[in-house]
C-alpha cells in the first residue's frame, strides 16, 4: 500500500511540475548536452565495444574476422596464469603504495595543519609530484635508481653498502615502482587529510585536553577516529588509481624483470597491442572494471554516514 | 572546591595593535557562580580560555585554589569546561562522551559507571546512555556536555556560552538546571555570556568587560540598580535604558524639549553641568498633560503581554517607556510621561562615568 501511495505521490508531483520548472530543466539539459556527448562518445561507446569484444576471439590487425567465442576469453583467464599473476603483482603494488601513503600523506597533513614555519614551501614541494607527468616522474625515477650511474646508487655506495640492481632485480623492482608511485601520490593524499582535519572542529580537540587528553592521546582518540572516512576515502582513491598504474610498468621495467611488475593495465596493453589478442585483452579490462567499480560500491557502502560534526 | 585568581592577566595577539586584555585582575571565591558578561570582542572568552588552559596569557599570574596554574595543561588545572557547541565527540556515545576523561584518567570501572550512571540521573540523560550525539536534540546535547563536566568532579566549572544555541524557551529550562547543579555541588562556576539577563539570572557576582577591561561588578541587583558607567546601565536591562543629554540649569535637570526633572535626592550637582540621564523603560510613568514632564507622540507600540513598550521620541533622541496596556496610548496619539527623579541615573556627559 505504501509503496503504491509513495508512487502515486512521485506521479502526482511529476505531473505538477509548473511551466517555470519545465523550464529550469530544458536549460539544465542544454548545458549538461556537450559533456553527456562526450561522455558517450569517448567512455561509454568504447565500454561497451569492449564488452562486446570481450566475448569475441578479435584482433586488431583484421578486425573483420572476429568472431564469437562465448566465455572463452573468461575461462582463459582462470585456464592460464598470466592474469592471476599480474592481478597479485597489481594488488601487491597497490597495497604497498597505500601502506606508504596513507600514514606519510597523514604525518605530512599533521604537518601541513600545524603553525610551523616553512609549511607554504613544503606545501609546494609535496605538490610538485602530483602535478607532474607520469611519464616525467618514470623517466627521472629511471636516472635515480640506474644501477652504475643513479644517485640513489651511488649515496648506497657511499655509505659502503653494495651496489643495488632494483629495477633489475625481481625481489626489488616492484618494491622500488611502489615507492616511486607512492612519493608521486604522497602530496595528493597530505592535501586529502588536511581537508579532513581542518574540517574536525577544534573545540573537539581543545574538549579532549580538558577531559584530560594528551597530545598523542587526542590524536588517537579524537582526530583519527574522526578522519576514518577522509582515510578511507583517501585508501580508496589510491588503490584505485594503484589498480590503473601504466605508466612505471611500461617506462620503467617492461613488466619485468620475470613478469615481477607486470601490472594488470600494462599487460592489458601488451596483450591487445603486442600480442594482437583484443578479445582476450578486453576480457581482462571487464574484468578490472568489476574489481575496480566492486572497490567504489563497498567504498559508498562503507562512507555513508554514521555521525556528523 | 578552589579560589581562582587571576592577577595582571594581559593577552596579546601577534598582529594585532592593542591588547586584547590587559592588567586584568579578578578573584573568584570558593563556591562562587561568577558571571563573565560583555559584548563580542570584550576579551570575555579570552579570559575563559586562559583559565581553562587553551590559552596562554602574555602577562601575569592566574592561581586556582591557591595554585599558580598559568603555564599547566588543561588536564592539570582541576577544571571542567562546557562550550558554547557542546563538543561532544561524534564517534562516542553519551557514556562513552562523559566518561572519556574518567577513562583517560584511569580511574576503576566500577567507579566510572558510578559517577557517569549518577550525572545522566541528575541530568535526565538516563535512558540516552547508549546514543550517539547526532541522535539527540541540542538540549539533551547540552546536558551530556555537562555531564561530562560535571563527571570529572572538578574544582571549577567552566562555561562559554553554553545556552546561545539553544531556543528561548529550553534557555530558560536549562538556565535553571545549571543554577541547581551549581547550588548542589557548590563548585566554583565562571560563566561567560553576552546574554545579560543570564547573567542576572544566574550570577552571583556579575563582571561586566568591555575591551578587555572591567567595567564594573557586583551582584546583578547593584549593576542594574547603579551602573558605574554609560556603557553598563545601557548594557545591563531589557529593554534598554534610555539616554538623554542633560544640563543642571536653576538647580534642575533639564533634559532638553522643555523636559524639566528635579535633582535625584542627596546629589548637588553644579549649575551647568552637562550629563547624561539615563532613564529605565519601567522608570516612566503615564501622567496627566500638566504633571507630566515629558510630551511627546508614541511613534511605535510594541505590546509585550503584560507590558507594552512605547516608543517615542523626546529631543531628537529615541526613547522607550514600559506601560500597562490599559494606559498604553496607539502609535500617532500623544503620550504623556513623567519619572521618578530617584531612579534616574546620571553619567557624566564626556567620560561616561557615573556622578
Amino acid at each position: 500500500m505504501t509503496a503504491i501511495d509513495a508512487q502515486g505521490t512521485v506521479a502526482a508531483a511529476r505531473a505538477r511540475r509548473t511551466p517555470r520548472q519545465k523550464r529550469d530543466a530544458r536549460v539544465a539539459y542544454v548545458f549538461l548536452a556537450p559533456f553527456l556527448f562526450l561522455l558517450l562518445l569517448f567512455q561509454y561507446v568504447p565500454l561497451a565495444m569492449m564488452a562486446k569484444n570481450a566475448f569475441m576471439d578479435y584482433s586488431l590487425l583484421n578486425p573483420d574476422a572476429a568472431k564469437f567465442v562465448g566465455l572463452l576469453n573468461f575461462s582463459d583467464m582462470l585456464y592460464f596464469d598470466d592474469a592471476r599473476e599480474s592481478l597479485a603483482a597489481t594488488f601487491l603494488f597497490a597495497l604497498g603504495v597505500v601502506a606508504i601513503v596513507i600514514p606519510l600523506g597523514f604525518a605530512l597533513a599533521l604537518f601541513l595543519d600545524s603553525k610551523l614555519p616553512a609549511r607554504g614551501i613544503v606545501r609546494t614541494i609535496i605538490m610538485l609530484p602530483v602535478v607532474t607527468s607520469a611519464v616525467v616522474v618514470a623517466t627521472m625515477w629511471n636516472f635515480l635508481l640506474d644501477p652504475s650511474n643513479g644517485l640513489i646508487n651511488g649515496v648506497v655506495t657511499a655509505m659502503g653498502l653494495p651496489r643495488q640492481p632494483f629495477l633489475t632485480s625481481p625481489d626489488q623492482a616492484l618494491v622500488m615502482i611502489a615507492i616511486m608511485t607512492a612519493w608521486q601520490q604522497v602530496g595528493f593524499a597530505a592535501i586529502l587529510f588536511l581537508g579532513g582535519l581542518q574540517g574536525v572542529p577544534k573545540e573537539l580537540a581543545e574538549a579532549a585536553r580538558i577531559d584530560g587528553a594528551t597530545k598523542a592521546q587526542v590524536l588517537w582518540n579524537i582526530t583519527i577516529p574522526l578522519l576514518s572516512r577522509t582515510t578511507l576515502f583517501v585508501v580508496v582513491i589510491m588503490t584505485v588509481f594503484s589498480l590503473q598504474a601504466f605508466a612505471p610498468a611500461f617506462l620503467m621495467t617492461d613488466g619485468g624483470p620475470r613478469d615481477s611488475t607486470n601490472l594488470i593495465v600494462y599487460h592489458i596493453y601488451k596483450t591487445a597491442f603486442v600480442m594482437q589478442n583484443a578479445g582476450y585483452a578486453s576480457a581482462l579490462s571487464v574484468l578490472l572494471l568489476v574489481i575496480v567499480l566492486g572497490i567504489s560500491l563497498l567504498q559508498m557502502w562503507l562512507l555513508r554516514a554514521r555521525w556528523n560534526y | 572546591m578552589a579560589q581562582v585568581s587571576l592577577a595582571g592577566i594581559g593577552k596579546t595577539y601577534e598582529g594585532a595593535g592593542a591588547n586584547t586584555i590587559a592588567g586584568l585582575d579578578l578573584d573568584v571565591q570558593d563556591g562562587e557562580f561568577l558571571v563573565l558578561v560583555g559584548p563580542s570582542g570584550c576579551g570575555k572568552s579570552t579570559t575563559l580560555r586562559m583559565i581553562a588552559g587553551l590559552e596562554e596569557p602574555t602577562a601575569g599570574e592566574i592561581r586556582i585554589g591557591g595554585r599558580r596554574v598559568d603555564g599547566l595543561e588543561p588536564r592539570e588545572r582541576g577544571i571542567a569546561m562546557v562550550f558554547q557547541n557542546y563538543a561532544l565527540y561524534p564517534h562516542m556515545t553519551v557514556a562513552q562522551n562523559m566518561s572519556f576523561g574518567l577513562r583517560l584518567a584511569r580511574l576503576p570501572r566500577a567507579e566510572i559507571r558510578r559517577r557517569v550512571e549518577g550525572a545522566a540521573e541528575t541530568l535526565g540523560l538516563s535512558g540516552h546512555l547508549d546514543r550517539h550525539p547526532k541522535a539527540l536534540s541540542g538540549g539533551q546535547r547540552q546536558r551530556v556536555a555537562m555531564g561530562r563536566a560535571i563527571v570529572r568532579e572538578p574544582e571549577v566549572f567552566l562555561f562559554d556560552e553554553p545556552l546561545s544555541n539553544l531556543d528561548a524557551q529550553l534557555r530558560g529550562q536549562m538556565r535553571a538546571e545549571i543554577r541547581r547543579i551549581h547550588d548542589r555541588l557548590s563548585a566554583t562556576t565562571i560563566y561567560v555570556t553576552h546574554d545579560q539577563v543570564e547573567a542576572m539570572t544566574l550570577a552571583d557576582r556579575v563582571v561586566v568587560l568591555k575591551d578587555g577591561r572591567i567595567e564594573q561588578q557586583g551582584s546583578p541587583q547593584e549593576l542594574y540598580d547603579r551602573p558605574a558607567t554609560r556603557f553598563v546601565a545601557g548594557f545591563l536591562g531589557s529593554p534598554q535604558m534610555n539616554f538623554l543629554a542633560a544640563t543642571v540649569r536653576n538647580g534642575a535637570l533639564d533634559l532638553g524639549g522643555g523636559a524639566v526633572l528635579p535633582l535625584p535626592p542627596g546629589r548637588p550637582l553644579p549649575e551647568g553641568r552637562r550629563l547624561d540621564a539615563g532613564i529605565r523603560p519601567e522608570a516612566f510613568a503615564a501622567a496627566a498633560p500638566e504633571d507630566a514632564a515629558f510630551h511627546a507622540t508614541a511613534t511605535m507600540v510594541e505590546h509585550l503581554g503584560a507590558t507594552s513598550l512605547v516608543h517615542f521620541s523626546h529631543a531628537g533622541q529615541d526613547c522607550a517607556a514600559l506601560m500597562e496596556p490599559a494606559r498604553a496610548p496607539r502609535a500617532g496619539q500623544p503620550v504623556h510621561l513623567s519619572a521618578d527623579p530617584a531612579r534616574l541615573s546620571l553619567f557624566d556627559a564626556d567620560s561616561g562615568r557615573a556622578v
